[in-house]
């Protein structure tokens, strides 16, 4: 027993001990969405008490606690009830967001199934181009995407946001993976049994690069959800712009509501992260991997 | 997928769908509506309107003998009655008595006179002969007087010739015991002549002054008799007052009006007598109609006499009628009198009637709704409406923009040039209170 008391103690303080830099390390993480939560709990006064220094620059630290001393949800019903300005940001993020998603399925997993089924000579040499393009950080890429859609005409409407976004590179290279994993010899099975090559990407390749495109679509989900600089190079008119770009226009004055909106914000994404969590470690192991 | 979580995802897409729609009603609803104009070239017109009451005018009096006794009065104030019309009647057999007790009382009168007359012929008579006897007594006393002076001294200068001539005749030779004496008896005779001399001067001044008295007492004792004339007069009177009784008993006692009126007022009561003033008041009819009323001070400024009056009655409106008086009244109105032409029987006095003076000022060339104009401090400002780029959309907000107001009425304020620009669009009218910066929503008509 006393031996068992001792392994026990010791290896308590083990897991203890081995635990503690992951917990510090997560409650580092989880700060910021706590502080969002109770933020966007606390009214006015006293955020304006706690964050002093930082709103008005006043001298000391910024306080903070985890329980608001005086918890309202005026700033959630604010933001609710009389910001409409938030909703129609928020639907044009979401319209963004599902224009390249769609797009993407559309063009990008076509191409994905292509490249990964389909050897051709360059083959090699086009996907590479598409690692390389997909390297290239988007600072690279503006000015020719600005002239190219100032040519077309579409700066300035939600198209020049969302048609770069839809040929964008890293669901292709996402879904090749999955799809390259997709075993020649069921492939060839059906094209025996008759099945055009059409049928077979929609009936055999498509439920089998499932994980691959699912993941892609969640990935870009989130990227397209907190997307800020392609707007901001190619949307001048307010009514077109996404909420990644409306937060931090609220003042300081309105920290509460700055803190209620970026909790709904949050939300979105967080809650699709949850859904498709699975999906998203498969795929991001497998681009980490098969990379 | 995990479904919890994709369900809640969805949820969350509805909720906030929802909200969505609560916002945008919220703020739709929470956004004042307002209406603007822009400003405009407008001559500012000042109506002053005002209910007024139609009242008498160019009155006179109508008259009848006094102390008869009314039998029936027929008409009453306000009403308007023709030439000729009867007004009231009195009873004739009591004006036919106060008619004979008139006569007899002249007849009195006149026997009074003549009394009166003869009484003074005797009295101017016997002053006359009075006032010729004293006169004679005067005259009388004066030559006596100046007669028994005369001879005084004509005795006193006797008495001073014989003493110069028994002077004279003793002059070289010493004077002896019986002239000396002699001498003295005649200084003696001349002292006591010069002493009658002043005694006779004295009594004939006295004897003048009583008879100069006895004089102005005659002509002073003349008392003036008045008595015929007063009778005369009296008669006259009676004579006047008994052809008014005959005229109105000729007329079986009708008193009628003179001429075509409105009857302002009644002073005659059934059973009592006829005054001795009016029985009638009445306005003419050819006089016009005078109407009356009351206005603000701030209104009266936009007022001048002679300025042209649409006067409305019974829903019909009538011409031709000016501004004739203006006049301070109580508690900071002005009194406003107005007169004109027009048919008597649409105005009867104490109808109400409204008055409408319409003034136009100069053409202003920045002009803008009266409802547009705030004051705050003294100073007047506008809200026009700026537009802006927004999250939603490009949407109003308000900027106040001071502005001096040169000429106003209840519709329109004409603003100093250079106040506003000529686009602009300023807030006519707002369905709550707004404030600068505050989000508006513009009303389409």
């Amino acid at each position: 027993m006393m031996r068992r008391k001792k392994r026990t103690a010791g290896s308590v303080l083990f897991s203890i001990l081995r635990c503690a830099p992951v917990a510090a390390a997560a409650c580092v993480a989880v700060g910021p969405v706590v502080f969002l939560v109770t933020g966007s709990l606390m009214g006015r006064g006293e955020l304006g008490e706690y964050l002093a220094p930082v709103l008005f620059g006043t001298e000391g630290f910024v306080t903070w606690r985890f329980l608001p001393m005086y918890p309202t949800f005026q700033n959630i019903v604010e933001l609710l009830c009389d910001s409409p300005e938030f909703f129609y940001m928020f639907w044009n993020t979401m319209r963004i967001t599902a224009g390249i998603l769609v797009g993407q399925l559309l063009c990008g997993m076509p191409a994905a199934w292509g490249l990964a089924r389909y050897p051709f000579r360059g083959n090699r040499a086009v996907y590479g181009l598409y690692i390389l393009l997909m390297l290239m950080p988007f600072q690279a890429l503006m000015l020719p995407e600005y002239l190219v859609l100032e040519k077309l005409s579409l700066n300035n409407t939600l198209w020049a946001v969302i048609l770069p976004g839809i040929f964008s590179t890293f669901p292709v290279f996402l879904m090749y993976r999955f799809f390259t994993e997709v075993p020649e010899e069921i492939l060839e099975a059906a094209r025996i049994d008759g099945a055009g090559e059409g049928r077979v990407f929609l009936y055999i390749g498509l439920p089998l690069g499932r994980t691959g495109i699912v993941s892609a679509l969640l990935l870009q989900f989130l990227e397209c959800f907190g997307m800020i600089e392609q707007p901001l190079a190619f949307l001048k008119d307010q009514t077109l712009f996404p909420l990644a770009l409306y937060l931090p226009e609220i003042g300081a004055e309105r920290a509460g509501f700055a803190f209620a909106a970026s909790l709904v914000a949050l939300a979105v994404p967080l809650l699709l992260f949850f859904a498709g969590s699975e999906y998203l470690e498969q795929g991001i192991a497998a681009s980490a991997l098969k990379g | 997928m995990n479904r919890f979580y994709a369900k809640s995802f969805a949820a969350l897409l509805a909720v906030l769908l929802f909200f969505t729609f609560v916002s945008r009603a919220a703020d739709s609803f929470l956004v004042t509506c307002v209406t603007v104009e822009k400003p405009s070239a407008k001559k500012i017109e000042h109506i002053v309107a005002a209910d007024g009451t139609v009242e008498k005018n160019m009155e006179f009096p109508v008259l009848t003998e006094a102390g008869c006794v009314v039998r029936t009065v027929y008409v009453q104030e306000g009403e308007w009655v023709g030439e000729g019309q009867l007004l009231a009647d009195v009873l004739t057999d009591r004006l036919a008595e106060q008619t004979e007790a008139l006569r007899e009382e002249i007849a009195v009168l006149k026997l009074q006179r003549d009394a009166a007359e003869k009484n003074a012929r005797l009295s101017e008579e016997t002053r006359d002969r009075q006032l010729a006897r004293a006169k004679a007594d005067y005259e009388r006393a004066a030559a006596e007087a100046e007669r028994a002076v005369k001879e005084a001294e004509e005795a006193k200068a006797a008495a001073e010739q014989a003493i110069g001539a028994f002077s004279a005749g003793h002059a070289d030779g010493g004077a002896a015991d019986g002239q000396e004496e002699a001498l003295a008896g005649l200084w003696q005779a001349y002292f006591e002549k010069q002493k009658a001399c002043e005694t006779a001067a004295r009594d004939g001044e006295k004897n003048v002054e009583a008879a100069r008295r006895a004089l102005e007492d005659a002509e002073a004792g003349v008392q003036e008799e008045h008595t015929a004339e007063i009778s005369r007069i009296s008669i006259a009177q009676k004579e006047r007052e008994l052809a008014g009784y005959e005229a109105l008993l000729a007329a079986d006692g009708k008193i009628t009006a003179p001429q075509a009126g409105t009857v302002t007022a009644v002073y005659l009561q059934t059973g009592q007598n006829t005054p001795d003033t009016a029985a009638f008041a009445m306005a003419k009819a050819d006089g016009g109609v005078r109407i009356t009323a009351d206005i603000p001070a701030a209104d009266a400024a936009y007022i001048d006499g002679g300025d042209a009056v649409e006067v409305e009655k019974d829903g019909k409106v009538y011409e031709g009628f000016t501004v004739t008086g203006i006049a301070q009244a109580a508690d900071g109105m002005v009194h406003v009198t107005v007169t004109g032409e027009a048919g008597p029987e649409a105005f009867r006095i104490g109808d109400g009637a409204r008055i409408t003076v319409r003034k136009q000022s100069g053409l202003y060339g920045t002009t803008v709704p009266r409802s547009a104009v705030y004051t705050e401090q003294g100073k007047n400002y506008v809200y026009v409406i700026e537009e802006r780029e927004t999250v939603l959309g490009r949407q109003f907000f308000t900027r106040k923009a001071e502005v001096f107001v040169l000429e106003k009425n209840s519709e329109y304020a004409a603003l100093k040039e250079g106040s506003l620009g000529v686009d602009e669009r300023v807030v006519a009218t707002a369905e709550r209170y707004i404030q600068a910066g505050d989000r508006v929503r513009l009303e389409t008509p």
